[in-house]
């Protein structure tokens, strides 16, 4: 039960707050936190919905997007990829895009979050108040709990795509991928990225599947779906078969990857 | 704490308890139009306000986040003291404001949309409503309110077509007219249920079983009952010894009473164990988990196979009695009865043997099925089966009870206010006139609240503490402890001749009842009473065979057990066509009903009692099936640009009854008031479905007068006279049928009594609009004969009273298309086209009947391609969100949905109207299944049909 909302009006003033109370929370939009499903107790919680992090601007060839930014101001920037836009969109609901933040989304929901793997495939940093850049998988790994200003991702020649597998529109996602790769100049697919999610509580990088990916120029299914069938992690669960997770998995894969190598084409 | 904030252009500070929900605390400050329908997870949308102008959910969110904000709620957009706001008055109009319960949340969503976007593409009103869940009419009528609505913010008078007219002679019947309770839904007035509650209210909880079947060994709520603020603890050693079914039917129920307000033994996860009733909800809580027990784990059974098997575990090993009818080895049978199992008290015989798990069983037949099939050319047996669906409305069980006097007051959400009044008082043991029952706005019912499910327990809670007490179900307990469609397993056989002439047809149909028999019997009866009378032979038999079990309990649900059915003769026919190598549509006009056809199948499928044959007086199948033939272009391949995605279309007939004819009656009167103007007294339930807009135009045509002038109050047991209630599509045949009589017993009183005022005969008058009775030599308006009649010189008070009865049968019917399209790769369906062509009769509210279809067919198409109730192998059920049940939203609308009122007049309905909603539940199951095969190749007998079932099929995967 949350017993204490502070609401602080700079940077400063929400770090010198967490540093007097360490058991304190940071709170952005509250979709999760509020959520019923939320499992995690929260007792002091730091609002940041008054420290201006809500920006979107390109600097240094970085698109820096601010930790309070909503995943419908994702949705409606023009100064955000495509791709971060569909993963936004993995959120069926507009009422919640509208409440759910990127630094949110990463402090709070890994499990359904589709984002998560987006901004990993994208090689994103996330900049902290501590002024520390950190790469994101770090962050993740690092279970910091330092204030999340920014998240930051590179323009390269890089190509990512996501792809979700569920049923309806707004039913649980089952299954959900992002693929980012680079071509060569003879068109082989190099330092691909795949993260998943539905594989365990939280995304995880399938590094069989990318080596699968790596210095080839086209990609046989049949190969992915041993690969998957292999993993232990995909199991048949009330909501579908082993087969059929291996068997999907395998084809959004390579269609996530056939997309990176036509953005890039 | 203290918040600072914006409430709808007014500044206002408000303390907070820093935890306190902002749904929870806007709905504590007035704000009732911010709803709760899914327990704050953002789903359903009813909790929709403005947060700096942006739509959010308030459910999301704690009180402390609006401090330095702006908050605007439905209550902005107009009051009851300022005209309707554009998109409300456009809403309306369009037809999509049924049930309600979150129409104010529509309001918003539409209304920012169009401030932000004054004219918005059709993909961006489908990303404005994506935070909407609306099971009652589904989302194809949005797209009109949006278009009316814009034209309205331009000249608020504009107007459009939304819906097809009917019947020229007729001045409101058949023409789209604003519907009576619209402006209070939309506006978010009180309404429903959880805007009766007083504060200081005691709040019931329940505590449900772990087990899906187990003893209750010890229970000790000693620690419940001694924490400050707990009024009662109810268990089963302390309610009436009393037995019931929830099935909200007509007496002597075909349902046995296989209930006890608590039992010793619970029969599925989820089933009563204790109730606790307290000043606050937290309190309840708190108790709930202060009482101890003890189980003694039983085996369950959850399928049919292991329900029927021989030695499997008994789900009520009780003793069974009869009132009539018991059989002759029921002592015998009697003698390994558990004390611990209760009683089961069955009214009349059903074909049950509980001791066998069997709840209810019937055979029938016509002519000579085996001999139907030797002479067949070609014989087709295939086994299908349907999964468990739930019923979903936005607003869940609710209940208020209170003490009036020595009297109790429900008010309830329900579709029998009557027979909620029966069964409480059976249950809790006093008199009916002890009762009184309050049907409020029902924000969804579909079926589930035809049943008795939280009414007995928080009534006896209210007589035993004479205080107010609430008890409203959880999202998750509505999956858990409502009822939902039964799954079955149906086998369909079919003879034909070589050109597809039917020589015989059986159906073997054998239903999972779930833990309790309400509805066993006649949901799975209905599915072959209103499946294979679609269709002609001189030799038809069907079995019916019911079974106990210990899964999510059953009951009713829109389309009762045509759904299922319809799904099995479809896909039948379709691989009998097949089969035969005759197109399926020939096969169909060769074998179907049409006008004129008696149906003597009925003989055998009477409700509980003997049937009889019917002779069909009206039917739109021809005009239905040449039509949406013409629609969907059939016959003619579609091809996608992408090789891996297959197109395919499919079609069904359907059918259904208006009504249970010998069995239903609906009452009502209608009075002349002191003006002139005129209120009803419908003892009818409206579900939101417009019923009371169809008594208020079906009198003012008969007394050629201004709807305006005319007020309906319905479904008070206390104001209104008695009706059935709303089930079985019976709404606008009695319901309506009883105000059309009552109202025409009102004219000749007016009639007779302006011929005494102007002294000509009765025959020389006529009614002139608006409220005016004209003679050849004087005339007399309806104010004058009000004040007439309304002296102590008069007869009194002019008065219609009448009932509604009928013992022949109207069945609307129907044919419904569909075209999908279905990627091979990845087994994902999508809907292209889906077209519902329905006969209604007169169709009274030709727009909100189409509304009812849009949302049926939603329904159905989520049954098909996504909803499911999933459980573990213990019992639990998995699924107890919309989020993982899979209900549909406005992304899964099929891309081109169109509904079309085929019109017919029939003798017996008022104004020549039949039932429209129910029947179009049962058209999308096998027109996808068949159009999936139409376009792979593969017969998907399974419901739902996911993306995993298609790629076995195509042996993709194994």
């Amino acid at each position: 039960m949350i017993r204490s909302y502070k609401q602080p009006q700079t940077i400063e003033e929400a770090v010198a707050l967490k540093k007097e109370q360490p058991d304190a929370d940071y709170f952005a939009g509250g979709t999760c936190i509020n959520h019923a499903d939320c499992t995690q107790t929260y007792t002091h919680v730091i609002s940041l919905d008054k420290l201006g992090l809500d920006s979107i601007e390109i600097v240094d060839g970085v698109v820096r997007i601010g930790s309070m930014t909503t995943f419908q101001n994702l949705v409606d920037s023009p100064l955000i990829m495509p791709v971060v836009k569909d993963a936004a969109r993995a959120i069926y609901s507009r009422n919640v895009r509208n409440m759910a933040t990127i630094g949110g989304n990463l402090a709070s929901c890994w499990t359904h979050s589709a984002m998560i793997p987006a901004l990993t495939a994208l090689k994103s940093v996330i900049e902290l108040s501590t002024k520390e850049d950190l790469p994101i998988e770090e962050f993740l790994d690092s279970q910091s709990e330092a204030l999340i200003t920014a998240v930051k991702i590179p323009l390269s020649n890089r190509a990512c795509s996501v792809k979700r597998v569920r049923r309806s529109s707004g039913s649980k996602t089952l299954l959900s991928f992002a693929v980012s790769l680079e071509l060569s100049e003879d068109g082989m697919c190099i330092d691909p990225i795949v993260i998943a999610t539905g594989f365990a509580e939280v995304p995880v990088r399938l590094s069989e599947i990318e080596t699968l990916l790596t210095k080839r120029k086209e990609h046989s299914v049949f190969e992915f779906d041993l690969a998957f069938r292999a993993m232990k992690e995909l199991s048949t669960d009330e909501h579908s078969s082993k087969a059929y997770k291996t068997y999907i998995s395998a084809r959004t894969v390579v269609a996530c990857a056939e997309q990176c190598k036509e953005v890039l084409a | 704490m203290k918040v600072n904030f914006t409430l709808n252009d007014v500044p206002r500070t408000e303390a907070v308890s820093v935890n306190e929900n902002l749904q929870e605390m806007l709905q504590r400050i007035g704000m009732i139009s911010v709803r709760d329908s899914d327990n704050h997870r953002g789903f359903v949308g009813s909790d929709t306000i403005l947060f700096d102008g942006v739509p959010v959910n308030a459910g999301l969110m704690i009180a402390a986040q609006i401090n330095g904000h702006s908050i605007t709620t439905a209550e902005a957009l107009s009051t009851i003291e300022r005209p309707l706001s554009p998109v409300q008055s456009a809403m309306i109009d369009a037809g999509v404001v049924q049930s309600g319960y979150n129409a104010p949340a529509a309001a918003l969503l539409i209304t920012e949309l169009l401030a932000r976007k004054a004219d918005p593409s059709k993909a961006e009103i489908k990303e404005a409503l994506s935070s909407l869940y609306n099971r009652a009419t589904g989302y194809e009528q949005f797209f009109t309110a949006v278009e009316l609505a814009k034209k309205r913010i331009i000249d608020e008078k504009a107007t459009m077509k939304v819906s097809d007219e009917f019947r020229d002679d007729l001045k409101y019947v058949g023409k789209a007219h604003r519907k009576v309770d619209g402006a209070k839904l939309v506006r978010g007035d009180r309404a429903f249920v959880e805007d009766m509650v007083l504060p200081g209210s005691y709040i019931l909880k329940m505590l449900h079983s772990p087990h899906a079947s187990a003893y209750i060994m010890n229970i000790d709520t000693t620690e419940a009952e001694a924490l400050p603020g707990v009024r009662l603890v109810l268990t089963y050693k302390n309610v009436p010894d009393n037995y019931y079914t929830p099935a909200g039917q007509g007496f002597p129920e075909p349902s046995p009473w296989d209930r006890r307000m608590f039992s010793q033994k619970v029969n599925h996860v989820g089933d009563r164990v204790a109730a606790v009733v307290a000043d606050t909800e937290a309190i309840a809580l708190t108790a709930l988990e202060r009482i101890k027990v003890e189980y003694e784990v039983l085996k369950p059974v959850f399928t049919i196979e292991e329900a029927e098997a021989e030695g499997s575990p008994i789900v009520h090993n009780s003793v069974v009695s009869y009132v009539v009818g018991a059989p002759d080895d029921l002592e015998e049978k009697n003698k390994n009865a558990d004390p611990r199992d209760g009683r089961i008290e069955i009214q009349f015989p059903i074909g049950a043997d509980p001791h066998a798990n069997k709840a209810a069983s019937v055979s029938g037949s016509i002519g000579d099925v085996e001999k139907g099939f030797a002479e067949a050319d070609t014989v087709i047996e295939r086994t299908y089966e349907t999964a468990q669906f739930q019923c979903t409305p936005c607003e869940t069980h609710i209940v208020y009870t209170k003490m009036d006097g020595d009297r109790l007051v429900i008010h309830a959400s329900t579709q029998v206010p009557f027979f909620v009044r029966r069964i409480v008082s059976k249950i809790i043991g006093i008199d009916e006139n002890k009762i009184r029952v309050i049907k409020e706005r029902v924000g969804g019912g579909y079926g589930s609240k035809q049943e008795v499910l939280l009414e007995d327990v928080c009534a006896y809670a209210t007589w035993i503490t004479k205080k107010p007490v609430l008890f409203h179900f959880t999202r998750e307990e509505e999956y858990t402890n409502s009822v939902s469609r039964f799954p079955m397993k149906i086998t369909v056989k079919i003879g034909a001749k070589k050109d597809g002439t039917f020589t015989a047809m059986y159906m073997d149909l054998k239903a999972n009842n779930g833990p309790y028999g309400n509805h066993c019997l006649t949901v799975p009866m209905n599915g072959c009473s209103k499946s294979l009378p679609l269709y002609l032979s001189d030799n038809i038999a069907f079995d019916v065979n019911v079974f106990y079990s210990n899964i999510m309990p059953t009951g009713a649900y829109q389309g009762y057990g045509a759904p299922k059915a319809n799904f099995a003769l479809h896909m039948a026919i379709a691989e009998l066509s097949e089969k035969l190598g005759i197109d399926m549509l020939e096969v169909v006009e060769k074998n179907r009903v049409d006008e004129g056809d008696t149906l003597e199948i009925l003989r055998c499928l009477g409700e509980g009692r003997e049937g009889t044959p019917a002779t069909i007086k009206s039917c739109g199948l021809a005009a239905s099936v040449s039509e949406g033939a013409k629609m969907i272009e059939w016959g003619k391949k579609e091809e996608s640009s992408d090789i891996d995605i297959k197109i395919g279309k499919g079609m069904a007939l359907i059918q259904q009854g208006s009504g249970l004819p010998g069995l239903d009656i609906s009452n009502a009167d209608v009075k002349m008031l002191n003006d002139g103007s005129v209120i009803i007294h419908s003892g009818g339930a409206d579900l939101g479905t417009g019923l009371d807009t169809i008594s208020v135009k079906m009198t003012a045509e008969i007394l050629n007068m201004d709807p305006e002038r005319i007020t309906i109050l319905s479904g008070d047991t206390d104001q209104t006279p008695f009706d059935t209630g709303a089930f079985a599509s019976s709404g606008t045949f009695f319901s309506g049928g009883a105000v059309n009589n009552a109202a025409e017993e009102l004219k000749k009183k007016i009639l007779k009594t302006a011929s005494e005022m102007i002294g000509e005969p009765v025959e020389d008058l006529n009614l002139q609009f608006p409220e005016k009775v004209n003679g050849l030599k004087g005339s007399v308006t309806f104010r004058e004969i009000a004040q007439a009649t309304h002296g102590g010189e008069s007869e009194g008070q002019l008065i219609g009273s009448a009932s509604f009865t009928c013992d022949d049968a109207s069945f609307p019917y129907g044919a419904h298309f569909a075209q999908v399209a279905v990627d091979r790769r990845t087994g994902e369906v999508k809907v292209q086209k889906y077209y519902a062509l329905q006969d209604c009769g007169t169709p009274i509210n030709p727009e909100l009947a189409e509304g009812q279809i849009y949302g049926a067919v939603m329904k159905s198409i989520g049954h098909t391609l996504y909803e499911e109730v999933k459980l573990s192998p213990e019992g639990k059920n998995l699924t107890t969100d919309l989020e993982s049940y899979g209900a549909p939203l406005i992304g899964d609308i099929p891309e081109d949905f169109k509904v079309k009122l085929v019109e017919t007049t029939d003798p017996y309905g008022p104004f020549g109207s039949k039932s429209v909603s129910e029947i179009a539940m049962n058209g999308a199951a096998p027109a996808i299944a068949n159009a999936i095969h139409d376009a792979l190749g593969i017969w998907i007998r399974e419901l739902p049909i996911t993306p995993e079932k298609i790629l076995r099929a195509l042996g993709k995967i194994k």
